[in-house]
């Protein structure tokens, strides 16, 4: 520990060299751009800086790569809240109880809170990264496929109670996100499923162009419904918000434990930040004694989804550095980022080159914090975009969209996907098909088919491969009984009941 | 204004007229790229292709090889099948190039794309990847030939882990099965990082990881490297170390891996020429020299017709090693 | 809303037939090391199939009974949504020949003026300096380069 604490000041007075400094402020206003706008994510963003960052020395160019995941980071939500289209991944859980709260009529509330769910969650994140990263990488390396499938079964069990009015279109919607999911290559057996021999469909659905068309076109469709006579909400972000922001925000101790808890775990194995965030949302919602409240603006339903977002993408950077496995894609592209400097990840980076891995270090503590001031004082402009009348902000948005749409994966046919999915939304949404557990489906899916199929192939078929101890068992078990949960509840209830 | 705007002009004018001068004077080429070159990648972010291209890019613009930038462009789609018809469909187009692995072979034989390597210009191979056999340091096989007798005695029990299906891995572990007789179970993953801390985590038995995907498990005493799947020893510092696979079990077999250019179909010769002399510069620079040595790759470069007829053999190579896994699309 | 219910639900089973079918041609029995590639694809399908069977039959039930109920949308709601959606489908249109940035200009002047009608000065404003700011963030500064479309590379050369 006192060693630890001497190589992070010595990590501090590389990073607080004027160059350095300087770099990290850029990083992260880029980063905040990046993610603010969708359809540019964290990894396109770091990936189109490698090339600039290899004319820099290796350590301030890693800083630059990892300012743009942590400003990414924070701007994700930004626009998740104020215009219900999720500008990260990681950012659609910010949607379900950011938005209706901004709609409100606090964005300035919603912002604040978010913003202090994603500081708290970055701080544990980098404490976890500083002191305890090569024991969470021994504890990392226990998770092979079974227990990765066990850990999705858990994510969606947490999120069961999270339907519709209508049990049964909660089970159609979630079918169609795994529908969605499977076309294109199917990576265990390399054929090509669902795309009837189109080049088009082998690419598969991309869960952010579904994501930009159902969150963002749809809430559009629905807002012009009501005619155009939506009047921008009064945005102002003052002192006083933020101080209204923190009251509230230390109302929910239980909310940002949950969220930094799961996301710290789900950054470094197996799932990064967006199951984080929907498993963060979705626990905190089935254990909230005012579980109604969520969806419709409840700050529990802010706070648990961006702290674990924010937690998860900083302990992310464990298996980066101690194993070498990203554990999100932009910590892949990081990852990239430190080869071309010679840099190897793994577990010989922290003995080789610990100059690098403390300056790494000490800059996600300056950048996670001074990411929390810079996004605060970006929000009263991007929340002034509200301010302007509706029929200029809403062909602004279409266009962004389809920007975002197209950037995802470079191609045009995504423009179009967003479209349809757009009025896919709209009909969802009038119908009462639950749009969130369509979503985690669709992101979910893939990863949970290939770590099944890659388990059973390591237990030559039998499915007993999930019921192995010392992890995937327990697993299964927890899975298994939240998803009974609500079944059970009542019933545990009634029996107790009776007894007293 | 005006006039400094002018002066900028006169003296960008001129920095360009001095390089072309330079280059036209080693070559006699003389087409340039009078846009942005799309550098297509048939893979996602953060793999072997993607840092690779986007190492090349920056230095095409340090040492101006080029008047306009190399852009990355990612189409990874179905094992990179999107970039590769992308390509296929630009015909005639001077400012699309595209970096392959062994994808180029592998992809179209798998599936069925409608796609061939024919259907593009070949421009250069610029290196080769490695494989190396792994198992967990603590497996009691000291040597390849333990292992794979291990292997022959319970058929089908051995988990060998790889990157995808139907593609290098797969097939070195098919080439491996029938030169030693024995069977794996194969285990697909979606990238190198992973399968390697898979082996180290002990969920597979071994891997034939690229030496980058596997050295620092191994300079960190969890993995074990049984030996080099080539014909000659690795010439790098360390890896020199690792027997090949002659050495270790009496039988030769070797699997190199394409790191290759390509440009858009029916471009000139001059075009051509062009980007075989943008790579053949890059390939000369000294971050290049120290990027392969990090990487643990072969500098390998290869042109003209050269290079056509070693694309050939390779895709002959890998369609019988295929066929013999039952891996082509049927 | 119960017609729109019915046409939805037979949408659904035909996504979950069209997804049978399929799996089929791949297998979607136990192969020998685990599932085949259709397994999923399968019971995907038939669970949807099944599960909008049940809620068409319920929604042709009600129709039935109570006839059509409420509507799928409020009244005269179908006009302004049908402004958002045709423009911007034109405008996806529009993009293969002229490029994303152009094509948004012409759609972002046309909604503003025709549908909004928001003054002159502020239309041609907006609609200029938007796209040339996303353009330059865009294909300039992160060298992302959007569709130019079929003309678009040549209107836009800088």
């Amino acid at each position: 520990m006192m060693e630890d604490l001497n190589n992070l000041m010595m990590g501090f007075s590389v990073v607080t060299q004027p160059y350095n400094l300087m770099i990290i402020v850029v990083g992260l206003i880029l980063g905040i751009i990046v993610g603010v706008l969708p359809g540019l994510g964290g990894a396109n963003g770091v990936a189109i800086l490698i090339p600039v960052v290899v004319t820099m020395p290796a350590t301030a160019g890693v800083i630059l790569l990892s300012m743009i995941y942590w400003g990414a980071l924070y701007g994700g939500s930004i626009t998740s809240i104020l215009f219900n289209i999720p500008g990260e991944p990681w950012a659609v859980a910010a949607t379900f109880d950011g938005y209706p709260m901004a709609k409100g009529g606090r964005p300035g509330k919603a912002l604040v809170l978010a913003f202090l769910a994603h500081g708290a969650g970055a701080i544990f994140g980098v404490v976890i990264l500083t002191f305890f990263a090569p024991i969470l990488a021994e504890f990392a390396l226990k998770f092979g496929p079974a227990e990765v499938f066990a850990v999705m079964m858990l994510t969606f069990s947490a999120f069961v109670g999270l339907g519709g009015k209508s049990p049964l279109k909660t089970v159609v919607a979630i079918l169609f996100g795994f529908i969605l999911a499977a076309v294109g290559m199917d990576i265990v057996s390399g054929q090509l499923r669902m795309t009837y021999g189109t080049v088009v469909l082998m690419g598969g659905f991309n869960f952010i162009v579904a994501v930009i068309g159902l969150f963002g076109l749809g809430e559009i469709f629905l807002t012009v419904e009501e005619g155009l006579k939506v009047e921008g909400i009064s945005t102002r972000i003052g002192l006083k918000d933020i101080w209204e922001g923190m009251k509230e925000f230390i109302r929910y101790p239980k909310a940002i434990i949950m969220g930094m808890l799961i996301g710290c775990w789900m950054g470094f194995k197996p799932g990064g930040a967006t199951p984080a965030s929907f498993m963060a949302y979705g626990f905190c919602k089935q254990s909230s004694a005012n579980a109604d409240e969520f969806g419709k603006g409840a700050p529990a339903g802010i706070i648990a989804p961006e702290a674990a977002a924010h937690a998860a993408g900083t302990s992310a950077a464990i298996p980066m550095i101690t194993l070498g496995i990203p554990g999100s894609p932009t910590m892949a592209v990081i990852m990239g980022g430190l080869m071309i400097f010679g840099l190897q990840p793994g577990p010989m980076l922290f003995k080789e080159h610990a100059d690098f891995v403390w300056g790494f270090i000490a800059s996600s503590w300056m950048g996670n914090i001074l990411g929390f001031f810079l996004v605060l004082a970006f929000a009263p402009i991007f929340a002034s975009i509200l301010r302007v009348k509706f029929a200029i902000f809403m062909p602004l948005i279409i266009y962004v969209c389809a920007i975002g749409a197209y950037a995802v994966n470079n191609r045009m046919i995504d423009v179009y996907y967003m479209l349809i999915f757009g009025v896919l939304g709209y009909l969802f949404k009038k119908l009462d098909y639950p749009i969130a557990p369509m979503v985690l489906a669709l992101v979910l899916g893939d990863m949970a088919e290939q770590a099944m199929r890659q388990a059973l192939i390591i237990g030559h078929g039998s499915p007993l491969v999930f019921f192995t101890l010392p992890l995937a068992l327990p697993l299964m078990v927890a899975a298994i009984i939240i998803f009974f949960w609500p079944v059970i509840a009542p019933l545990k209830a009634r029996l107790f009941g009776k007894k007293a | 204004m005006k006039k400094r705007f002018f002066v900028w002009r006169i003296g960008t004018a001129m920095v360009f007229s001095l390089v072309l001068i330079a280059i036209s004077m080693g070559t006699a080429a003389a087409w340039e790229p009078t846009k942005p070159v799309e550098f297509i990648v048939p893979a996602g972010t953060g793999g072997g292709a993607d840092v690779m291209a986007r190492f090349i890019s920056p230095l095409v613009s340090k040492y101006k090889l080029s008047p306009h930038p190399f852009i990355v462009i990612n189409k990874s789609g179905g094992a990179g099948g999107e970039g590769f018809i992308y390509v296929k469909g630009k015909t005639k187009d001077p400012h699309t190039i595209i970096i392959t692995l062994d994808n180029l072979f592998t992809t179209p034989l798998s599936t069925g794309l409608p796609f061939n390597w024919q259907d593009m210009t070949p421009v250069a191979r610029l290196a080769l990847d490695y494989f190396v056999l792994w198992v967990n340091e603590e497996a009691p096989y000291k040597t390849a030939k333990e292992y794979l007798d291990a292997v022959k005695k319970e058929p089908g029990k051995f988990m060998m882990g790889g990157t995808g299906t139907a593609q290098e891995d797969q097939i070195i572990t098919v080439q491996m099965e029938q030169a030693f007789g024995v069977k794996f179970g194969y285990v697909p993953f979606k990238g190198g990082g992973t399968v390697a801390v898979e082996l180290v985590g002990k969920h597979i038995n071994s891997t034939v990881n690229n030496p980058a995907e596997g050295v620092s498990h191994w300079k960190a005493k969890r993995l074990r490297a049984l030996a080099a799947i080539d014909s000659e020893r690795i010439k790098l510092p360390l890896w020199d170390t690792i027997p090949t696979m002659k050495e270790a079990t009496g039988v030769d077999m070797s699997y190199l891996m394409l790191r290759g250019i390509f440009g858009a179909p029916g471009i000139t010769k001059e075009q051509q020429e062009y980007y075989v002399n943008v790579m053949k510069k890059v390939t000369e620079t000294p971050e290049w020299q120290k990027y392969i040595s990090d990487m643990g790759l072969k500098g390998a470069f290869l042109t003209g017709p050269e290079y056509v007829k070693w694309l050939e053999e390779k895709e002959k190579i890998t369609k019988d090693l295929m066929a013999k896994g039952d891996l082509l699309k049927k | 809303m119960r017609k729109a219910e019915i046409v939805v639900s037979l949408l659904f089973m035909l996504v979950g037939f069209i997804v049978i079918a399929d799996s089929v041609r791949l297998g979607f029995m136990w192969g020998r090391t685990g599932p085949a590639s259709g397994f999923f694809p399968f019971y995907l399908g038939v669970g949807v199939v099944i599960a909008s069977l049940i809620v068409l039959l319920k929604a042709v039930n009600e129709y039935r009974k109570q006839g059509e109920g409420k509507p799928l949308m409020p009244p005269g709601a179908l006009k302004p949504i049908l402004w958002v959606v045709i423009p911007s489908t034109a405008m996806v249109a529009i993009m293969e020949l002229v490029g994303l940035h152009i094509a948004a200009a012409m759609f972002l002047g046309f909604y503003m003026r025709v549908v909004g009608k928001i003054g002159w000065t502020t239309t041609l404003l907006v609609s200029i300096i938007a796209p040339l700011s996303l353009f330059i963030t865009f294909d300039k500064l992160f060298l992302i380069p959007l569709p130019a479309g079929l003309w678009g590379g040549y209107l836009l050369r800088f």
